[in-house]
């Protein structure tokens, strides 16, 4: 599971560098979002451009990650393809989530 | 119906790996044979959710377990048929599939329970017959029109 993150202002970037999340990879994404966000001291931005799918596994993995940073960290997504997109608003997690158009929209919100 | 020679054919086994690699080959399939679909992400996030729940409940506690899934291309809708030699469903019914809440408190958010709701949301027709040989088969349709 490749995730790369950086800092920028108080605002933790966290890339996933993968086409799927899914149930196979599911609890593996959850521990590496905690490693990557581990040490944020602010907002967390997920950007999910390189993504085309989910399943309601990887969904609720991206909850957990949501859920583990606590309270005082808020989580926005960016980035989302059709597909994902179609998993967010079916099960209504897209009020939920902030969600941005791509990761440079995020960054100036 | 499917046909006798359906037009997508795979078989895996029950393990959340083999459900990636059949759902990534539906998807090569779906693009060699030139199926002129719209809604092959539709399909895909439907098998994704049925094959899942296979692997986690008929198939639980046994990895050898058997799925097959055949989908037809239709002009309008894909033709769906999947089997498997696990478990019944529960009460061989399918499940309800309600809608989990999300307007709760952010810690009380649900992470699971949205299989079947995407599901029966997205797909039309939906049958379960359990056969007299002890496997599941489940068949439904998907509508593919441009959206």
């Amino acid at each position: 599971m490749n995730l790369t993150s950086k800092t920028k202002g108080d605002t933790r970037i966290v890339t996933v560098h993968e086409t799927r999340i899914d149930a196979s990879v599911a609890i593996l994404f959850k521990d590496r979002m905690r490693e990557e966000t581990d040490s944020a001291e602010g907002r967390v931005v997920l950007d999910l451009s390189k993504v085309d799918f989910i399943d309601s596994s990887g969904l609720g993995a991206i909850v957990a990650a949501m859920k583990q940073l606590g309270s005082k960290h808020r989580m926005d997504l960016s980035g989302l393809n059709e597909n994902v997109d179609k998993v967010f608003r079916l099960t209504r997690m897209d009020t939920v989530f902030k969600i941005h158009p791509s990761l440079e929209e995020a960054l100036a919100a | 119906m499917t046909k006798n020679n359906p037009d997508i054919h795979i078989e895996l086994e029950g393990t959340p790996e083999e459900v990636r690699a059949a759902l990534m080959k539906l998807r090569a399939r779906v693009s060699e044979q030139q199926l002129e679909t719209f809604n092959a992400g539709t399909l895909e996030v439907v098998l994704a959710e049925v094959l899942n729940n296979i692997v986690e409940h008929a198939l639980a506690n046994h990895s050898d377990g058997t799925i097959t899934l055949s989908a037809d291309y239709d002009v309008n809708q894909w033709n769906i048929r999947v089997r498997d030699d696990g478990a019944p469903m529960p009460g061989n019914q399918i499940p309800a599939g309600d809608q989990p809440d999300v307007d709760t408190d952010f810690l009380d958010l649900p992470e699971g329970g949205f299989g079947w709701m995407m599901v029966r949301t997205l797909a039309r027709d939906i049958t379960y017959y359990r056969t007299p040989q002890n496997w599941n088969e489940l068949t439904f349709t998907i509508p593919d029109t441009p959206t």
